[in-house]
This record gives C-alpha cells, sequence and structure tokens, in this order.
C-alpha cells in the first residue's frame, strides 16, 4: 500500500515523497492554469504600488514585465526540471547541493519570503477593511487596520487547517472574481483616463536620479520573479512532463504576472497613491470600488492561506516538527504575523525593500541550483541519497552542511549589499549596469562551479553510494 | 498499525518510489530537446534584456 493511497492524513500531511508519475495531476492546460491563478495574486498590486513610486507607465512596465521573466526563469530553470523528473519537494531539491542539514538553511529564506510576504498583504487586508467603512461614511482610527490584520490572521487559521478542501473551495470563487477585477482596472484605466494620461503620469516619489530609479525599478522586476521561489517546486512536481514544467512557470508567472504588476502599476500612476486598496473607489467609482476592494481583501486571506499552508509543511522538515498536530504547525507559523497586528504602518513601508531583499534571499540559491543541476550534476541527481540521513550519504558532506555553498549564499547576500541597500536605498555605480539580483546570482555560482570542481565531493553524477536507504530521512 | 509498522511501510513506499523514479527518469532524459533550450534562452534571458537596455 501506498503512502498516498493509505488515507492517512499524518502521511498526505508530509507530502515529502516522491510523487510518481502516474500520481501527478497537471497537463498542459491544468499547469497554465494554475500557474495563471497563482500569478494572478495580490502581491501584483504591491510590487505594481511600489513601482509606481520610481517610474512612469512606458519604463515600469518593460521593467516589471522583462524583469519577472528574467528572474523567474533563472531560478525555476534548474528547479522545476529537477523537481518534475524526480517528484521531489523543493526542499529536498536542494539537498544535493547544500546538504541534508544545509537545506534546512534554505528553508530559513523560504519561511521569511512566504510569511512576510503575508504579514504585507494582511496590512492590505486591513487597510482595504478601513477604506471600505470610509466609503460607506464611518471614520475609523488607525486601530482598524491592526485589528483587520488580527480578524486576517485568525481567518487564516480557521481555514489552513480545515484542510486543502476548503482552500480549494475559497480560491475557487475568488480566482475568477480577481482576474475580472483586474480586468475591470484595466478596462475604467483605458475608458477613462486612456494610454496617452496613463503614459504621461508622473511616479509618485521617485529618487532625484532618474537612472537610479531605473534601476530600482529592474531590481523590483527581477526579485518580484524571484520571489515565486517557494511555489515553483510545488507547481513542477505535480506536472507530467518537463515543458510543463517550465513553460507554463514562465509564461504565467513571468509574463502574466508581469502584466498583472503593470496593471497595477497604471492604476498607482493614475490614482497617485502606492496603495492597492486607494485605486478601486476612484477608479470604478463608490459602487464597484466597493465591490472589488472587496474582492482584493478576500483574495488577501486566499494568498495568504496559502503562504501559511505552505509555510506549515516546509516547517516539518524541522525536527520536532515532524510529529505534531497541524494546527500546531500552524500556530507556529502564524505567530511572526502577530508583529503585523502592533506596527501594520511601519512593516508595510518596509515593503518595497523587503521585495528587493527577496533578490537577495533567492538568488544566490538560484544560481547555486542551476551550477549544481546543469553543470555539476549534469541534470542526474541520486534520488535515494536525497532521502538519506546517514552520515555515509552521498549528500551529507560535511556534518550535514556543503560549505561551498553555504559560502556561496553569504557571498550573493554581500554582492547584493554592495550594489544595492534595499534598506537604506545606497547604491554602488555598477548598479546602474548590473542588477544586484543578477550580481546575487552569477558570483555563488561561480564560486559555487569552481568550488565543486576543486573541492567537491568527488561523487560521479548520479552514483549511487547506498542499494537500500539506511536511514531515511522522511 | 503501530508506528514502527507505519514507518516501515513508508520505508518500503519510499524505496518503491526511488527505483520507480530513477528509471522513468533515464527513459524520458531526451524528452526535453535542445530546440527547447533555445526557445527559452532567447525568449526568458535575451529579448527581455534587449527590451530593458532599449526602455533605459
Amino acid at each position: 500500500m501506498s503512502a498516498d493511497s493509505s488515507g492517512d492524513e499524518s502521511l498526505s500531511v508530509y507530502g515529502r515523497v516522491p510523487l510518481l508519475l502516474k500520481e501527478r495531476e497537471y497537463g498542459t492546460l491544468t499547469a497554465n492554469g494554475t500557474c495563471f491563478a497563482y500569478a494572478i495574486a495580490t502581491w501584483c498590486f504591491l510590487t505594481g504600488g511600489y513601482a509606481a513610486q520610481l517610474v512612469g507607465a512606458v519604463q515600469g512596465f518593460v521593467c516589471l514585465v522583462a524583469g519577472n521573466i528574467i528572474g523567474v526563469f533563472l531560478i525555476s530553470f534548474p528547479l522545476s526540471l529537477g523537481c518534475q523528473r524526480y517528484g521531489m519537494e523543493q526542499i529536498d531539491a536542494c539537498k544535493p547541493s547544500f546538504g541534508q542539514n544545509g537545506a534546512r538553511f534554505v528553508l530559513i529564506f523560504y519561511l521569511l519570503n512566504m510569511l512576510g510576504w503575508s504579514g504585507l498583504i494582511l496590512v492590505m487586508f486591513g487597510n482595504g477593511i478601513q477604506n471600505i467603512l470610509e466609503a460607506m461614511g464611518y471614520q475609523p482610527g488607525q486601530w482598524i487596520v491592526g485589528a483587520g490584520v488580527a480578524l486576517g490572521i485568525w481567518l487564516t487559521y480557521f481555514i489552513t487547517t480545515r484542510g486543502i478542501h476548503l482552500l480549494n473551495i475559497f480560491n475557487s470563487i475568488i480566482t475568477p472574481a480577481l482576474i475580472l477585477t483586474v480586468g475591470f482596472m484595466l478596462y475604467m484605466l483605458f475608458s477613462t483616463h486612456g494610454w496617452e494620461a496613463i503614459s504621461l503620469a508622473p511616479p509618485i516619489d521617485p529618487y532625484p536620479d532618474p537612472a537610479i530609479n531605473y534601476a530600482i525599478a529592474v531590481e523590483l522586476g527581477i526579485a518580484s520573479g524571484m520571489s515565486w521561489w517557494g511555489g515553483i517546486g510545488f507547481l513542477a512536481r505535480n506536472t507530467k512532463t518537463r515543458r510543463n514544467a517550465i513553460y507554463p512557470e514562465v509564461l504565467q508567472l513571468g509574463l502574466a504576472s508581469g502584466v498583472a504588476c503593470s496593471i497595477a502599476l497604471f492604476s498607482g500612476l493614475i490614482v497617485g497613491s502606492e496603495d492597492p486598496t486607494e485605486w478601486m473607489i476612484p477608479l470604478g467609482g463608490i459602487v464597484f470600488g466597493v465591490m472589488a476592494l472587496a474582492f482584493v481583501a478576500l483574495a488577501n486571506i486566499t494568498s495568504t492561506v496559502v503562504s501559511v499552508y505552505a509555510s506549515g509543511l516546509a516547517l516539518r522538515h524541522l525536527p520536532g516538527l515532524q510529529q505534531r498536530a497541524w494546527w500546531q504547525v500552524v500556530v507556529i507559523a502564524l505567530i511572526p504575523l502577530m508583529a503585523f497586528v502592533f506596527w501594520p504602518r511601519e512593516l508595510y513601508d518596509l515593503g518595497d525593500a523587503f521585495l528587493a531583499y527577496n533578490g537577495t534571499m533567492h538568488a544566490p540559491i538560484g544560481g547555486i541550483l542551476f551550477v549544481d543541476y546543469f553543470f555539476i550534476r549534469k541534470q542526474r541527481i541520486n534520488l535515494r541519497a536525497v532521502y538519506e540521513a546517514a552520515p555515509s550519504g552521498e549528500y551529507y558532506y560535511w556534518k550535514g552542511f556543503n560549505p561551498i555553498a553555504l559560502a556561496g549564499i553569504v557571498l550573493g547576500q554581500i554582492s547584493y549589499f554592495v550594489l544595492y541597500n534595499p534598506f537604506s536605498g545606497a547604491t554602488h555605480w555598477m548598479f546602474n549596469i548590473v542588477p544586484a539580483s543578477i550580481a546575487a546570482f552569477v558570483v555563488p555560482a561561480v564560486l559555487y562551479w569552481i568550488g565543486m570542481h576543486f573541492y567537491g565531493s568527488g561523487s560521479a553524477p548520479g552514483q549511487a553510494t547506498t542499494k537500500r536507504l539506511i536511514s531515511p530521512n522522511i | 498499525m503501530t508506528t514502527e509498522g507505519r514507518d516501515q511501510e513508508l520505508v518500503q513506499d519510499l524505496e518503491h518510489r526511488i527505483d520507480t523514479l530513477e528509471n522513468e527518469a533515464e527513459a524520458e532524459f531526451g524528452s526535453f530537446f535542445r530546440a527547447d533550450y533555445v526557445i527559452l534562452t532567447i525568449g526568458a534571458v535575451i529579448l527581455p534584456i534587449i527590451a530593458l537596455v532599449l526602455a533605459a
């Protein structure tokens, strides 16, 4: 009896056993549909809003679309092909390069990304409640935003602990509504204002140097694409062919998401606000605006549920949490979000820096995985060694860590901050030529390739070091 | 079923999956063609870079 067919909930919740081809759900249509629904999410509004602070419509459109595509492609190419071929979960796919314990280090970035986005869109949910009440003639104080975040956390807990079925019901309503909302925004923008007004609208709050504004907008686009890192493996391991693993991700998470971000950018430029919850009523009037705002607010909850659900599954990798009840794992994932209840405005204002920081987190990991999968392993992974926790395993390295990969992450972070500090806004002159995310991708990749070439494990690609698992890590 | 029995079953299932997937992975190795690499490199790297340079 297979684990998945046993009906044992704890086994299916783990979700780490490699998926066989016959168990996978996504063909061409479903892979594109799922990626599209995932791509048109509320974080597009945030990214477009941040870009509207810096650049106009034409430059912003190019930065968001081209940057998204480059970012998605670089981080998803090795992951999607590897996860599709071997049916592995994402963190497991990091074990050949980072080591059995080193992959848990990657988990920290994964959780930071997921929970950071969740906090930001929960504040957007709180802002949405505030703006709906104001449109109805009430004047609630700023406290309503924090209270909205608290309500959002409770709703997230309620849905996440009731399983994937309830989430799917919510998604089947919210996703089409959100797509309609984006379409409605686009229609209102062009029918009411027209392209000329959109293209001539000035950025909301730019730096004095236009070149710096453009460079930061490029960085936002690439980092936005790279921030999909957390969802790549989940989508790819459920696909039946390699083409269905990579093309939908580039087309939907890259291209379609970039277009959705651009519609948000146009809205931000026309309304003159970076806050997506302030766009709907000026664009659509009271009735349609409040309806659209309500859809966006609810969509924030489903996006948060997806992130918290994925974070809970990721937390299952940690010792001590593998056997915990699911509701306890969800509570642990939600605790960091409480900070957004008390300081919603302060943390929301750090959102653009956080978005850029995604590049720091994911670019080095992406660069290392790229070199490891294509050039070191030649696309052949020892799948048994991925699930082998014994020190004799091929991917155990030094005490379960691959120091070369971990040094690569540190070097990638340094490279990023030398070129661009998203928190202080300080930039190096080379930032105008080389985006910080690209430097943080390439530098660790080169270091890793050289390091593994001379000091790596020495294992031949796909070499089977054991015939049977000694100490399975599942 | 005891925890030990369930763990043993899980490991056996994992071993079966690993063997199956490694065989399947080798069998479908040629399903991603050189043209796919070219299309992706041009569409997802070269063209976007050209667009970014032109818009600067």
